[in-house]
């Protein structure tokens, strides 16, 4: 009888715990919900009033069968959360510790750094692929034993690349993630469970380690770990903006440098609608290749995922250069994620142009990451129309 | 004197199957929990994990799963762990029985890859004659080669259009486990492969509602055998759907299954997750009076989470506003959305629960 190994162990533990997305959606945007009151046909019992079910809102979205294939209106053609999890797929199998995994892994990512590869709506495949290891998106690693569990395949992806940089960038990572779950979540001292770990002493190493590994072209995430390692150090607004501004000139088309970059300053200043407006622009100054405002538009919409759609009202877009960006990106990348997040974004800051002129384009099923609830959907639809 | 009573307890389980009880009890599900962390060499500090946090809804049906996974080609831990959740009669917190489950995740992992030879399957059986394990492992082979799509259909709420599957084969099949079934039929899934199969050749009616009978009077615990005969009214498998309501007034007419009120929600739930999904109620006429009688029941005896998001979903699908308040907003509740079908549909429910209800509406 054999005995499984730690890896295995780990491994169990992790299966079991709910595999999310990334976990940090918009919020919902309605403020009336589905409002009909009608008494359903074929109701047994006249005391029991049942109304019109609120996923009835759903039902022209889905087929006669309950699948949403053949459909009068068409399915999205692309489905943006699945071409992710598809990405970080060799992410996720990681933590089997096999050889072929490892190996796997290693290669996508040496293929996506070298051809620069994005997915259809124009995201860097390898910042989705260094998500899936990111505490900062996925819960699984806010626990600190899951990143502790992580350093066996770790070490095993080492001895089998020992020229890649890229398990001692992820290992650098899980170091952030150590730091991460101990400065946001400790239980009551004297528990078994307690979270000993110091997260400056971790992010100190973090650093240390991440600069032994000299520059990384074409690769921004150790740049983007150092910046938010600052941010957790209580870096200034400014000494964070000097960091973003160097590291895009190294690296300048990983978007997540400007979005996290954002987050990392607005988290620190007194002032982050200004600091934002800041690096957006900065970041369409440094991608001309992209467009002329395309990254404008989507470091605006990258911060936006994270702190919701909503809170646009409380910043300062520049909503002309928003709607150009916004056209640069669909006629480059003419995804229904695409168009309908941007949208949202202009139908919550009320652009009524930029916002008709997008929602013509949505077709579908309205996607909920962008408008919380269908409904909203409906109501931004008709504003634009009035 | 502790050896007497022991022995006394044990003849009863002989004579009466008075164990039947034990298995819908913490202590039970407690010993399977330490037999599948031992079986799965778990470690102290993730004993520590698992005891936190809802060892029995959470864990158990995990680990069940997870010793699926990991051994379902290793027949000794295989035998080990389906003999004892058979003799045991193991019922989950959710109500359904273990056996079922594991022997479900056994198939879906077969799924994946092919996991026993048949020349393996022979040998374990010669080496354990007397254990069900490796006539089910055999059987669900062979039925994953001549039904093949019918099988993802079967389990899953994908169609069956267009997919072929083999006759002689299933027949053969058929015959092989009537022939064996005093040892195979020692453990419960042997009735529900016997449903399947009679599913496939689109039986009479009669035939399933005998084979369910005879499943229940051997496993009362098994209200998945009830749930697993429904099938047999989906469209998918050219039955009429209009007829599940009557078919579930039958089980609870069954010896012993009058309390089993559950087996409302639990047959409507499976129409939705193995066909109709969010359609269900457009599709399927309801008696709303027994689902919610039975949701009530359900979630009363059995308080699963699983038994509470489903319950949700079906009560918010049929526009019982209160009764999807009661359990979203139950303290506890603790949502699955994967159980939920559509990522909206959890937020549009609980955003209309949430809604106040007009007073006149409220009194009733």
């Amino acid at each position: 009888m054999t005995t499984p190994n730690s890896a295995i162990v780990a491994l169990i533990i992790l299966a079991a715990w709910p595999i999310y997305g990334l976990s940090r959606a918009p919020s919902a945007q309605v403020t009336e919900g589905p409002s009909t009151s009608t008494k359903a046909p074929g109701t047994q019992n006249a005391e029991l009033s049942l109304e019109r079910s609120p996923l009835e809102v759903l039902l022209p979205y889905v087929g006669p069968d309950g699948t949403e294939k053949n459909l009068p209106v068409g399915p999205l053609a692309y489905d943006q959360k699945s071409t992710i999890r598809s990405i970080q797929e060799p992410a996720f199998q990681f933590r089997y510790n096999r050889p072929e995994s490892l190996t796997l892994l290693d290669d996508t990512m040496h293929r996506y750094l070298k051809n620069r590869e994005r997915d259809p709506s124009g995201l860097d495949k390898l910042t989705l692929l260094y998500a899936r290891f990111d505490a900062f998106y996925f819960q699984d690693y806010q626990i600190r034993e899951n990143a502790g569990f992580a350093s066996a395949p770790i070490e095993k992806w080492r001895s089998l690349r020992p020229q890649s940089r890229f398990p001692q960038v992820v290992r650098a990572m899980m170091l952030m993630n150590r730091a991460f779950a101990a400065s946001t979540g400790r239980p009551g001292v004297g528990s078994s469970m307690a979270n000993t770990d110091d997260p400056n002493e971790l992010l100190e190493q973090m650093v240390t380690e991440l600069d032994k590994l000299g520059p990384t072209p074409g690769d921004a995430q150790p740049d983007i770990l150092r910046i938010r390692a600052r941010a957790m150090l209580g870096a200034s607004d400014a000494e964070l903006l000097k960091l973003i501004d160097e590291a895009s000139r190294r690296n300048p088309s990983t978007l997540e440098l400007y979005g996290m970059g954002a987050l990392s300053v607005m988290s620190t200043t007194d002032d982050p609608a200004g600091y934002l407006e800041t690096i957006a622009r900065l970041a369409a100054e440094r991608t001309p290749e992209e467009g002329k405002n395309a990254y404008y538009a989507r470091t605006y919409w990258w911060v936006l995922t994270w702190i919701g759609i909503p809170n646009v009202r409380d910043f300062k877009v520049d909503w002309e250069r928003f709607a150009d960006g916004s056209r640069e990106i669909v006629d480059r990348y003419p995804v229904q994620w695409n168009i309908q997040h941007l949208a949202a974004i202009a139908c919550a800051g009320g652009a009524k142009d930029p916002a008709r002129a997008l929602i013509n384009g949505a077709k579908g099923r309205p996607i909920s990451s962008a408008w919380g609830q269908i409904t909203y959907f409906q109501r931004c639809r008709d504003w634009t129309r009035n | 004197m502790k050896t007497f009573w022991t022995s006394v307890f044990a003849l009863l389980c002989l004579v009466r199957g008075a164990c039947a009880a034990d298995g819908d009890s913490n202590a039970a599900r407690h010993e399977a929990l330490q037999l599948l962390m031992r079986e799965l060499g778990l470690q102290p500090r993730q004993i520590e994990v698992i005891m936190r946090d809802h060892p029995l809804d959470k864990w158990l049906p995990s680990l069940i799963e997870a010793h699926a996974r990991q051994f379902g080609k290793d027949p000794e831990r295989l035998q080990t762990v389906g003999d004892h959740l058979a003799r045991t009669r193991l019922v989950l917190v959710d109500g359904t029985m273990a056996s079922p489950v594991y022997q479900l995740a056994l198939t879906v992992e077969r799924n994946q890859l092919p996991i026993l030879r048949p020349f393996q399957i022979d040998d374990w059986q010669r080496a354990s004659p007397k254990s069900a394990q490796p006539g089910l492992a055999g059987a669900q082979a062979r039925l994953d080669l001549a039904a093949g799509d019918w099988r993802v259909a079967y389990f899953r709420a994908n169609s069956a259009e267009g997919q072929t599957l083999n006759a002689s084969q299933l027949a053969d099949l058929e015959r092989h486990l009537v022939a064996n079934k005093s040892v195979i039929a020692q453990d419960p899934t042997w009735y529900a492969l016997m449903v399947e199969l009679a599913v496939y050749r689109r039986a009479a009616e009669a035939e399933i509602k005998a084979l369910v009978a005879e499943g229940l009077l051997a496993f009362p615990e098994n209200i998945q055998l009830a749930v697993d005969g429904a099938t047999y009214y989906l469209p998918k498998w050219k039955g009429d759907p209009s007829r599940l309501g009557a078919y579930a007034a039958w089980v609870l007419s069954l010896p012993g299954m009058s309390n089993r009120l559950d087996i409302y929600p639990r047959i409507y739930s499976h129409a939705l997750y193995r066909q109709f999904r969010l359609t269900l109620f457009r599709a399927v006429a309801k008696d709303w009076d027994a689902i919610r009688r039975g949701i009530r029941h359900m979630l009363a005896t059995y308080p699963a989470k699983s038994n509470k998001n489903s319950a949700a979903l079906l009560a918010c699908l049929a526009g019982d506003r209160e009764l999807t308040h009661q359990i979203l907003y139950e303290p506890a509740f603790e949502l699955e959305a994967e159980l939920w079908l559509d990522h909206d549909a959890p937020g549009l429910c609980m955003q209309w629960a949430r809604q106040p209800m007009s007073a006149e509406r409220s009194k009733t």
